[in-house]
């Protein structure tokens, strides 16, 4: 046990301080996290934001060489055309592929202070549960880069997000119609399944011990919009392990499971119990991309739309 | 010095007549731990309703009057999981038990020759590795594998050039290679893209019996069965190494051999157990400890007490583990170290003459 | 039963320890080996009891070849009462006893009636009977070690051998132990490091000093002051005891050591004053 702890204990460090962070909520309001405010000028420079962390970052001009430290970000980036100046991106980055190109400076624990400084940046954006305040100073600091945290908690906040990361580098236009038609999708998403009756939808994230995803968690949000009720919206946790018996007790009408963990259809529906389970019975299995539900970019309706078309077949013939 | 043999509690009752009662004890707890146990999960079924679905599945008798969903419950998920919790609990407390012996060593327990951190780079590679073999077995394959791997490591590292093994140098080397692996696990867990992966390895070295499937019992239970027996037809040895290295010899161990193996035996089971449930701590470190205070030293008696109370430990830490925050569970080895500790600390209060209190 | 040692030599990490010994064991005879410290009597009780396996030599008990015997057999026929003693897990004295019978059980082989008589018997010969059910942790000393000898005497060997039996028991506990083996009748080799027991309780007495027998024979042939100042550098005077009839070995320190000058007992001269003279504080 002893010889374990010397990893666990800062693993759950860190899995603390993620459910820590998935529950507090931020300090600024509005549905992105962040507010802007500065003078409604051409250039939209000097410009003034207040980031999730409640950090004031004043610009001056347009930001040049930009650090991305999650893939959504880095995806947003890309969507609204300031695809060459991301000069450094994370190793989880792999969308849209033209991102193998840029250099990695970190994973989502946060970057590496050298790689970054060596790459003369002039703004970082942090995207990850660990970005206090107090993080995001220090990074400041140490890589002499404007850095503004993000943490949208909900697809909404995703999707005004894209609006303010656009605003950051100055192609607010192109940000303005990102935005725009991702609401409009959303929309539409929206008013197919309105009629339709709620389906209850178990989420798996990974199958042994069995892991879901909670309230919290993206997934929880993108079922909602997506017209189903999650069935574990009683946990308190946005990705528990959760009780198999429940699961065939409460019998979700649809079963999804994340692609990457690995899963196959066969597999579900031949663990134990699981025959008995309505979805498995009527083919209501499906395995979905998991990319675009966890991360809050500009593909997050596509993940939304992905669950609608699973558990609302006849809504989208 | 006669009054004092009498002062009672603190040594003397482990004679045989007494011992088969605290075994046929043991046996009627186990029984009725895995009777209580299967009618009690995060979802209520009525005891009846759960008899009336195993005498159904056992002998076809009855027609269903229950849900499917019940019946599944019961059958497919209940079952298996309390029988799997009570073969791997005996399992990982006979372990425990020889290895203590094995090593001479009080703090020994089923992965103190790295075969929890060789299980868990197994179980890495496969979570966050994406390296799949073996389908649905990946997991188990690959986390017997690695414990293994990790034994045998742990035993030609621990020889010395003349071909000893003594107990000193082996836990020297279990500890060596338990860092090391743990080591490797980190940098995996590290390298891995997806904060999901990470909270999966630690579920997973966490231990749990949520995947348990009928499949699961053949292999761990004969290992059970076999092992256990194998050890007791040793037990004489195993209590002669327990006295003293010299002792042993001059007793007629050949202690070499025999530790080597003893060793091999405890590793393949080892493997076995943390194949089906990932690495549950304490049980193997505390059971035998625990019984040895009941019964006494001598592995005729230790071995099925120990096997009989290290199951009955894990079924109920198993039922605290799936219901305590339905509908979410816990991982079993945070309930075993959670609930056993303070009990064992307060075993060892009470029983002041035990571990070295009044020695001499 | 009769052990034979010829010319063994042991030795580890390069130094030799053992540089060819030789003694024997009559048949029902007690032999004492006593030495200095490090001057190999444990190594060589060791490569009786096979614990060490010597380089050269040969080792016979009886008619049989120890060095070739497996462990098992061996233990059969030695029993051994060691310095070691059980550590941290607890064993009731009567387990400890009933150890001595494995080597004659098989795997599954059950405890008879007869084993528990054999082993109920050897406690009551050391008088531990009424302990048996004590904890072995909660014995004295000397009770441990009376448990250890009933042990080896539940062994049903033929030879025994013992090293420092009497190591840190209090003198009647001493007198108890070794009297016991001297009444068993068995052969016996033990190590020991006061030589007035040994002189009381052995037939002969085998001196060892570096790695060699310095000399043999009866206690009074062995124990003599020039032998002691050469093996242990100590002066002595060795007396036969009257009330005994065995060599008594009274030891000179410095300290006391008579001065040069005249003393008013005429100890003068006697072979303990010869290198006196030393200042004392």
């Amino acid at each position: 046990m002893h010889k374990k702890a010397s990893w666990t204990l800062p693993m759950l460090l860190f899995l603390f301080s993620l459910s820590a962070a998935c529950s507090g909520d931020g300090p600024a309001g509005g549905p992105s996290g962040a507010n802007t405010s500065g003078p409604e000028e051409a250039s939209g420079y000097p410009l003034t934001i207040t980031d999730a962390v409640g950090r004031e970052v004043t610009f001056d001009s347009r930001p040049k060489r930009i650090v991305s430290m999650a893939p959504s970000v880095t995806e947003t980036l890309f969507a609204v055309g300031a695809a060459n100046r991301v000069v450094g991106v994370t190793t989880a980055d792999d969308y849209p592929p033209e991102v193998e190109a840029v250099e990695r400076v970190g994973d989502y624990r946060g970057p590496n202070v050298e790689k970054v400084l060596s790459l003369n940046t002039d703004l970082m954006i942090l995207s990850f549960d660990g970005a206090t305040e107090g993080y995001a100073e220090d990074m400041a600091e140490k890589t002499r880069t404007k850095v503004v945290v993000l943490n949208p908690k909900t697809v909404d906040a995703a999707i005004s997000s894209v609006g303010l990361v656009a605003k950051l580098v100055g192609e607010r236009e192109k940000g303005r119609v990102v935005e725009e038609r991702l609401r409009d999708e959303l929309g539409r998403i929206g008013e197919k399944v309105a009629g339709e009756p709620k389906p209850t939808v178990f989420y798996e994230v990974w199958g042994d011990p069995l892991q879901t995803a909670g309230p919290g968690s993206f997934i929880d949000d993108a079922i909602r919009l997506a017209g189903g009720t999650n069935v574990a919206a009683d946990t308190g946790d946005a990705y528990p392990e959760y009780s198999k018996e429940t699961l065939l007790q409460r019998d979700p009408d649809y079963y999804l499971a994340g692609r990457s963990s690995g899963v196959t259809v066969e597999e579900i529906s031949g663990r134990p119990g699981y025959p008995a389970l309505g979805a498995v019975k009527d083919g209501r299995v499906t395995i979905v991309n998991d990319d675009l539900v966890v991360r809050p970019g500009p593909r997050i309706v596509e993940g939304v739309r992905e669950i609608a078309e699973a558990i609302h077949p006849k809504a989208f013939d | 010095m006669d009054e004092t043999g009498g002062k009672g509690e603190g040594g003397g009752k482990p004679v045989a007549s007494g011992f088969s009662g605290v075994l046929l004890a043991l046996l009627a707890g186990l029984f009725a731990s895995v009777t209580l146990a299967t009618i009690v999960g995060p979802v209520w079924i009525s005891p009846l309703t759960v008899w009336k679905v195993a005498l159904h599945e056992a002998t076809g008798f009855l027609r269903p009057d229950w849900s499917a969903a019940e019946g599944q419950i019961v059958w497919q998920i209940r079952f298996p999981r309390v029988l799997l919790a009570a073969v791997v609990g005996a399992g990982l407390s006979v372990v425990g038990t020889a290895l203590q012996a094995a090593v001479r060593n009080p703090l020994a327990d089923p992965f103190v020759l790295g075969g929890s951190s060789g299980a868990s780079v197994g179980a890495v590679l496969v979570i966050a590795g994406g390296v799949q073999f073996f389908g649905i077995y990946s997991l188990s394959v690959a986390a017997f594998v690695g414990a293994s791997v990790a034994f045998v490591l742990v035993l030609a590292l621990a020889r010395s050039p003349g071909g000893h093994t003594s107990p000193l140098r082996l836990i020297l080397a279990g500890v060596a290679a338990s860092y090391a692996l743990s080591a490797v696990t980190s940098f995996l867990v590290l390298r891995a893209d997806d904060p999901e992966e990470v909270r999966s390895v630690l579920f997973w070295t966490l231990g749990s019996l949520g995947g348990a499937r009928w499949e699961y019992l053949t292999l761990p239970s004969a290992a059970l069965i076999g092992g256990t027996a194998l050890l007791l037809a040793q037990s004489r040895s195993l209590n002669a190494l327990l006295a003293g290295e010299e002792t042993a010899v001059t007793l007629g161990v050949e202690t070499d051999g025999f530790r080597r193996r003893l060793l091999i035996l405890c590793g393949l089971l080892t493997g076995t157990m943390v194949a089906v449930s990932g690495t549950i701590g304490f049980v193997g470190l505390m059971v035998p400890h625990t019984v040895r205070l009941v019964v006494g030293a001598d592995h005729r008696r230790v071995l099925p007490a120990a096997a009989l109370s290290g199951a009955i430990l894990l079924v109920w830490a198993d039922v605290v583990a799936r219901t305590a925050i339905s509908p979410e569970e816990m991982p079993v080895g945070v309930v075993t170290s959670l609930a056993g500790a303070p009990f064992f600390l307060w075993l060892m209060r009470r029983k002041r003459g035990a571990f070295g209190g009044e020695g001499g | 039963m009769r052990l034979d040692v010829e010319n063994i030599v042991w030795g580890a990490d390069g130094r030799k320890i053992l540089r060819g010994v030789s003694l024997e064991v009559g048949s029902g005879e007690v032999v004492g080996l006593i030495g200095p410290n490090g001057s190999g009597k444990t190594s060589l009780l060791r490569c009786v009891y096979k614990v060490l396996e010597p380089q050269a030599g040969l080792i016979s008990l009886g008619e049989e070849d120890v060095l070739r015997s497996s462990v098992r057999r061996m233990a059969r026929r030695t029993a051994v009462v060691p310095q070691e003693t059980p550590g941290e897990f607890d064993f009731a004295v009567r387990e400890i006893a009933a150890m001595g019978r494995s080597p004659h059980k098989g795997l599954f082989e059950r405890e008879t009636a007869e084993d528990r008589e054999i082993v109920d018997d050897s406690l009551s010969r050391v008088g531990m009977l009424p302990f048996a059910e004590r904890q072995f942790s909660t014995l004295s000393g000397g009770e441990k070690q009376k448990v250890l000898v009933a042990r080896a005497l539940a062994q049903k060997a033929r030879l025994l051998v013992l090293d420092e039996p009497t190591n840190h028991l209090d003198v009647g506990h001493q007198l108890e132990v070794l009297g016991l083996v001297r009444g068993l009748g068995v052969s016996a080799l033990a190590a020991l490091h006061d030589l007035n027991l040994a002189a009381l309780f052995c037939d002969r007495i085998y001196v060892l000093s570096g790695g060699e027998v310095f000399a043999s024979g009866t206690p009074d042939e062995v124990l003599r002051p020039e032998l002691i100042e050469t093996v242990y550098g100590v002066a002595s005077e060795v007396r036969i005891h009257p009330a005994t009839g065995k060599p008594h070995v009274a030891f000179l320190p410095e300290s006391l050591r008579p001065r040069p000058g005249p003393r008013p007992d005429g100890q003068e001269g006697e072979r303990g004053a010869r290198r006196s003279g030393g200042a004392s504080p």
